[in-house]
């Protein structure tokens, strides 16, 4: 191999290809850095939430008076508490801050306590009574596409439906040797931040609602809880606090809207966090999505083309959804050039959990079905997948699958050269997949 | 019922009210703000809250308070306790072993541990002694690095 | 989960304590399982009664050829870390190391793993394999030894019942040319729990070559840890050939009784038996000739 001077190992970058220390680690290091779960003020409260549990459900009372009674409890509060809207959300505003008129997934809140300490605050939440009917819950693909299925939000199941097209699909088909299909499932995820998520909220003497969070994006909460707390958005500072760990779930309102609301009720400091397992079963998770995809190449190695369905389970709110499955579906190709392509994204409400964002944002799903296709098709033609692999990337001055001009490359062709050059270097070889 | 503990922590004696269900993390936090050592699961799963109690990383979110009466604890709190961080805490900065930091105070632990009884461990050996320590942002490869770089300068520091 | 909380000095103070709860007290060693019960709420107790500060519960002992003896709070990471617990009783080393974390074994103790009696406590099927015995303080004040294996009742029982406290563990010395090994399956390398396990304690004869005796447990396919007895049958007076390891293991594949649970279905559990029956099997014979080996010279 020639010798590397490219900007990285010649030094000529500032910046690139050096350690630079991070300015707030050592003070992590230390112990010292305090996150939300670590702050006290003067007066604070505790926070707890009552959870709905079940997934879908017609409220009919929520009775809270044995819970205001237990001693130290300054604050009950469900829906009809909420001065504004009640509502948030990314994309739209269709998560409420405290259930309303029906539960739509169990990690639903239903109630918030704040007491004089953790205990009594769960003391209360365990007093709250519930009286729940019960729908039938919406928990599959095919739950959500049944027409006849009740809806979960007003306009039905499907929120969203976007395509991808390209080229001639028939032309395709007819030009393939070989054509594999299959279908893909990959699960819900948690990102599992090693932070529980925590807020802490206080009404400052000028009246303005100062929430402390570890939040991925302050501005973009404000304008969540504003409207939902009935406050101008200038009388909400959103304050971003040490975050132990986001990954894309911390995008979303988490505890903001909550200790905000208990906050303007109690008028004095409340703090709230979260145990693992309230993370675990409220918040965003990551989309679990369906994949069939039938995908065809000809003999000499190059794809024909593409054809397929992506259904991805939004939960309970749209959250990021609609963004991250039409994503996977511009994806669905991967980094190869595919000249004839169907795609077809459904984002579907579920009583699931909600997914939101997490790392790699629909990309990862697409990958496991896209990368599954190709070892089969390389299989099939009696390639080496590698080969057949760099056989179709996207090399400079091709297209990907909504027409972006590659115009120097995308740098998959050099990576699987890299790649290439170490397997032989070192004498590794591919296992055959599995049929 | 709240009883008066006497806790030996990071070389003093410190008072203290709770009740005997309560933890050590929770007494820790809450009761004497020692909040370096943090509560990622409250299971011990997770390794954050890791004290160190008579010489040995412990979960400290399963330790009663009572049961740790009478024994010695030392907190992240006291690694810099004269000002100047510990090896392990520097070369966490330096090699990149921090990103988010919520696992890190454990995870030091967890190292310290380690080097106070094992001055000169492989990384197979180091591996281990973190393994019961999560960290969801680095991916261990530079606190690895770390532990066995801070491994290095104390041991140049004693030759 | 509020409770009283007791610190008895004296084993005839513990007892008492626990008697005068009637059943609504609970002891308490390492811990590391009651205190997160009681946290998620799927234990309620009146009062603890913490056993670790007798004496008598604490520590080890180990006398070449007179066994092992073991405190019920002794920490477990006191033994795996003892060399001359691992140098004759692998086994039992290879099971602690796997235990949660190095910071819950610092705390937990081989007592409490056997006390709580979940099918899948690692600890125990090294145990049965050895052929080790409880020493159990009865509720009345009685002395028993009860072998291991027939210390569970079912997940979560054990012959203690309610006030009965176990006080140690023995393992005798094994036989000459005797080998011992565990292996578990968990998805994860580090802080998960078995999906299936299995250990073996096998004696070889003079020649170091057929099986004179032979001990298979297996844990987390039953609703206690068992023995696989046809597999025992099966290979005794055998020559562990790889043949006979992999019908030994398909034995003891239709002798558990696995069930589906979240970690793993009971199809899979069979099938996990089946392996890590022949590997512990293997593992076990190397180290009964390696030992028949120094046991000669
Ligand atoms: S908080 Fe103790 S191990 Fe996670
Ligand atoms: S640095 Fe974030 S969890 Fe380890």
């Amino acid at each position: 191999m020639s010798e590397d001077t490219s900007p990285e190992t010649t030094g000529a970058y500032h910046w690139i290809g050096k350690n630079v220390t991070k300015p707030d680690a050592l003070e992590k290091a230390l112990g010292a850095t305090e996150y939300v779960g670590d702050m006290v003020v003067p007066g604070m409260l505790h926070a707890k939430i009552l959870w709905a549990g079940a997934p879908h459900g017609v409220i009919r009372n929520i009775d809270t008076k044995d819970a205001a009674r237990v001693p130290g409890v300054a604050a009950v509060l469900t829906a009809s508490d909420v001065p504004g809207t009640n509502r948030y959300g990314l994309a739209v505003p269709d998560q409420r801050a405290l259930a309303d008129d029906k539960v739509r997934s169990a990690g639903d809140a239903l109630a918030l306590v704040a007491a004089e300490d953790e205990e009594a605050a769960e003391e209360a939440v365990a007093k709250i009574k519930v009286d729940l009917e019960p729908l039938r819950p919406i928990l599959t693909y095919e739950d959500a596409l049944d027409p006849m299925a009740p809806a979960i939000h007003e306009g039905g199941n499907v929120f969203q439906h976007t395509t991808v097209r390209k080229g001639d699909l028939e032309k395709g088909i007819e030009e393939s040797d070989v054509i594999v299909e299959n279908a893909y499932h990959t699960h819900r995820m948690d990102h599992v931040p090693m932070e529980p998520e925590a807020g802490l909220a206080y009404v400052d003497p000028s009246g303005v609602l100062n929430i402390l969070v570890g939040t991925q994006y302050p501005y973009r909460d404000r304008r969540q809880i504003a409207p939902a707390l009935d406050l101008a958005m200038n009388k909400v500072r959103v304050i971003q606090a040490p975050i132990g760990g986001g990954f894309g779930r911390k995008d979303d309102i988490t505890a903001e809207i909550h200790v905000g609301l208990l906050a303007l009720k109690t008028r004095r400091p409340v703090r709230l966090v979260y145990t693992r397992e309230e993370s675990l079963i409220a918040n965003t998770k990551r989309h679990p999505m369906a994949m069939n995809f039938r995908t065809g190449a000809r003999k000499d190695g190059l794809l024909t083309f593409l054809d397929g369905d992506i259904y991805g389970d939004t939960g309970a709110g749209v959250s990021l959804g609609a963004y991250v499955i039409k994503k996977a579906g511009i994806h669905a190709t991967g980094p190869y050039d595919v000249p004839n392509i169907r795609v077809d994204t459904y984002t579907l409400y579920t009583n699931n959990l909600v997914s939101g964002a997490m790392r790699g944002f629909g990309v990862m799903q697409a990958a496991v079905a896209h990368e599954s296709q190709m070892d089969q098709l390389a299989h099939r033609l009696g390639m080496s997948p590698l080969e057949f692999r760099i056989k179709n990337c996207l090399k400079p001055g091709l297209a990907s699958s909504t027409g972006q001009l590659m115009n120097e490359g995308c740098g998959i062709e050099a990576t699987l050269q890299r790649i290439k050059d170490y397997m032989s270097a070192h004498d590794l070889r591919f296992n055959r997949p599995h049929a | 019922m709240r009883q008066r503990y006497a806790l030996r922590v990071n070389g003093e004696t410190r008072e203290t009210e709770a009740e005997p269900h309560e933890s050590l993390l929770d007494v820790l936090r809450e009761n004497l703000r020692l909040t370096g050592s943090k509560k990622g699961c409250n299971e011990a799963e997770c390794g954050s809250c890791t004290v160190l109690l008579n010489g040995r990383p412990v979960v400290s979110c399963l330790v009663l308070v009572p049961d740790a009466v009478g024994r010695d604890i030392v907190t992240i709190e006291a690694l810099a306790g004269d000002g100047t961080p510990h090896p392990v805490q520097r070369q966490m900065v330096e090699q990149g072993g921090v990103q988010c930091g919520y696992c890190t105070p454990g995870m030091i632990m967890s190292a310290y541990a380690l080097l106070q009884e094992n001055p000169h461990p492989t990384d197979e050996e180091i591996r281990f002694a973190i393994s019961g320590n999560i960290c969801r942002c680095t991916g261990y490869g530079k606190i690895v690095k770390a532990v066995r770089a801070a491994a290095e300068e104390v041991g140049r520091a004693a030759s | 989960m509020r409770f009283d909380y007791f610190e008895p000095a004296t084993l005839e103070e513990a007892g008492e304590l626990l008697r005068e709860g009637k059943g609504a007290r609970k002891p308490l060693a390492g811990g590391t399982d009651i205190v997160i019960q009681l946290r998620r709420r799927v234990v309620r107790t009146q009062g603890l009664v913490n056993l670790k500060r007798i004496p008598e519960l604490w520590g080890w002992a180990r006398e070449p050829g007179e066994g092992l003896r073991l405190g019920a709070c002794t920490p477990m990471r006191d033994l795996e870390t003892a060399a001359a617990v691992g140098e004759r009783f692998p086994s039992i080393t290879e099971a602690l190391r796997v235990v949660g974390s190095l910071q819950l074994r610092n705390i937990a103790s081989v007592g409490g793993n056997l006390c709580n009696a979940s099918p899948s406590a690692d600890t125990a099927p090294p145990l049965v394999a050895l052929g080790a015995t409880a020493s159990v303080r009865t509720p009345e004040s009685r002395l028993e030894t009860v072998p291991v294996e027939n210390f569970f009742e079912g997940p979560g029982a054990s012959v203690l019942g309610t006030g009965g406290l176990l006080l140690a563990v023995e393992v005798p010395e094994p036989a000459p040319c005797t080998g011992d090994a565990f292996e578990r399956f968990t998805p994860r390398s580090a802080m998960d729990i078995a999906i299936a396990s299995a250990a073996a304690a096998v004696t070889l004869d003079a020649a170091g070559e057929r099986v004179a005796a032979a001990r298979i447990a297996l844990g987390a396919v039953a609703p206690t840890p068992v023995r696989a007895l046809r597999a025992e049958e099966f290979v005794l007076e055998k020559e562990l050939t790889p043949d006979v390891v992999a019908r030994a293991g398909r034995a003891a594949m239709d002798e558990c009784q696995p069930i589906d649970d979240i970690r793993g279905s009971a199809a899979y559990r069979r099938e996990l038996v089946g392996i890590l029956v022949r590997r512990v099997l293997r593992q076990a014979m190397e180290r009964a000739r390696a030992r028949s080996e120094t046991e000669t010279v």
